[in-house]
């Protein structure tokens, strides 16, 4: 029974829907990468990633990816996202405000 | 219908609900506001709250029950312990949750919830009503685990799992030592909040003996057989603090028997151990409200890994250490993934927002010595049945220093990064 309940909050999309990089999709991502990185980080250790060029953004997420850019953490999250994945947060940290 | 895509989300939930259960219409389909309260202010609950209220941007009323102005995290308590950090670092207070995200913050305890009339009761006696529910109250301690060990004995010997205070007072514990005397570390058994954190605890108080005390001793009376990071603190340990730890497990020592508060003596199969100080940590069980609200099975409030839903109540979503969240460990940063996972799903069943494949992760950091950081991860994806692991790492022994420090200081952009995505 609840899993029915359950069952009515997913609706199917194709994947198409979102190539562009879609930035509420990022958004939605992004709830994971503000666990470490800050909006207002310059300097730390865990750089922040707002307003990220996004060509860059997505290189960099491809290199951790394929462990050519050395981070554990960053190699294991990269490691699950898809391309469409990466696109949509770059997407949305490219249009946010960066650093002072 | 089955998720068959990562992007699968949630439209017209509220009318597909509702028609197709034939229940009448909850007040907030009616035109009202919708209603969530959250029972705890932690790492799961403050998370919970400040997402709820931004994102919905004011379509859901949000209230926050914690009954501490300042909260202290678990989290960089050790690092406190160890000098590294100073007491009000830890601090932090719901003033932008209230004035920023517009969370109605009340300062009270939560003494019951009534799941049939969708009511929280306050310690004060008032009634909350909800439409949503999010139970996030950490752990509670079963003092009765270690035979002596009482909340009348957490003065003597604090156990300290629960930030605040108690951190304060085993801090100038250990700091009074008598010249070369001996600190016990009591870890607790599985399972329990922040599974590296006993571990880092005797790290941070070795960091300080062997400075203030370096004659002091060390004794670890694990009631386990290994331990979270087991290689990486045991080859830190060697090397920063040569014959000052000596950790012992349970088939060796047969357990702590009982403990004599007034002698500070710790009783083994092998040898009674005299502390001058000590830190004890029982075995744990989910916060009391989690009982009263009847969510538990056992000690732990089993969920619904895609919302975070409780197995017993639909209507409440259980976050962080009171949850049975399987393969995820009981961590702060655990519950503040939780968290943005049970916070989609119910703005989702509320307002008919966008519900996305949920997904998980953690990462703890530990810190050895100062500059000497090690971390293990993982992320997570939700089953049918439990939360389940996609992908690992761990720290690896040998490291070069670089690398090490590289990861202390990734650790206090972390602390920096969590807190403000917690209180700011």
């Amino acid at each position: 029974m609840r899993a029915i309940a359950l069952a009515f909050n997913y609706v199917c999309m194709t994947a198409a829907s979102y190539a562009g990089g879609d930035p509420e999709y990022g958004q939605y991502l992004s709830s994971e990468c503000v666990t470490c990185h800050q909006s207002t980080g310059s300097g730390l250790q865990i750089p922040a990633i707002n307003g990220m060029h996004e060509a860059g953004f997505i290189a960099v997420m491809k290199l951790y990816r394929s462990r050519q850019l050395e981070n554990q953490t960053m190699q294991t999250v990269a490691r699950r996202l898809s391309d469409e994945d990466i696109a949509a947060l770059a997407a949305y940290f490219s249009a946010l405000e960066p650093p002072d | 219908m089955t998720i068959v895509d990562r992007r699968n989300f949630t439209t017209g939930l509220l009318g597909l609900g509702a028609m197709s259960a034939g229940l009448s219409l909850p007040a907030y389909a009616q035109g009202a506001k919708p209603r969530v309260v959250v029972i705890g202010g932690g790492a799961g609950g403050a998370t919970a709250a400040r997402y709820i209220a931004k994102d919905s941007k004011g379509a859901i009323d949000v209230t926050l029950i914690e009954p501490t102005k300042k909260y202290y995290t678990c989290f960089f308590s050790n690092l406190y312990l160890g000098g590294l950090h100073d007491y009000d670092y830890i601090g932090h207070t719901y003033n932008a949750l209230a004035a920023r995200h517009g969370v109605n913050v009340v300062h009270d305890w939560a003494v019951g919830v009534d799941g049939a009339a969708k009511t929280v009761e306050l310690g004060s006696g008032a009634k909350i009503g909800y439409d949503r529910l999010v139970v996030s109250p950490g752990i509670d301690l079963k003092y009765e685990s270690v035979n002596g060990y009482s909340i009348d004995a957490q003065d003597t010997m604090p156990h300290a799992w629960k930030s605040g205070t108690q951190v304060a007072l085993l801090k100038s514990q250990v700091e009074n030592m008598r010249e070369g005397g001996t600190f016990i570390m009591v870890p607790p058994p599985n399972p329990f909040r922040c599974p590296p954190g006993p571990y880092e605890r005797v790290s941070m108080i070795a960091h300080i003996l062997s400075k203030k005390n370096p004659t002091a001793k060390i004794i670890v009376l694990d009631p386990k057989e290994k331990f979270s990071k087991q290689a990486l603190f045991t080859e830190g340990w060697q090397k920063h603090y040569p014959d000052m730890v000596e950790w012992i497990p349970a088939s060796v020592s047969g357990g702590v028997k009982n403990i004599n508060m007034d002698t500070m003596e710790i009783e083994t199969d092998i040898e009674t151990f005299k502390a001058d100080a000590a830190s004890v940590v029982p075995a744990q069980k989910s916060g009391a409200i989690c009982d009263r609200a009847g969510l538990t099975d056992g000690d732990w409030c089993p969920i619904v890994p895609a919302t975070m839903q409780s197995r017993a109540d639909e209507n409440v979503h259980v976050l962080g250490d009171a949850s049975v969240a399987s393969a995820m460990p009981k961590s702060g940063f655990s519950a503040n993934s939780q968290a943005k996972v049970a916070a989609m799903a119910i703005r989702g069943a509320l307002t008919g927002s966008k519900v996305f494949e949920p997904r998980f992760g953690n990462t703890c950091w530990s810190l050895i010595d100062a500059n000497d950081g090690v971390k293990v991860g993982a992320n997570y994806k939700a089953g049918a049945d439990k939360i389940e692991v996609v992908d690992k790492f761990i720290s690896k022994t040998g490291e070069d220093d670089a690398l090490r420090t590289a990861t202390y200081k990734e650790s206090e952009a972390w602390y920096s990064a969590i807190s403000a995505d917690m209180f700011s």
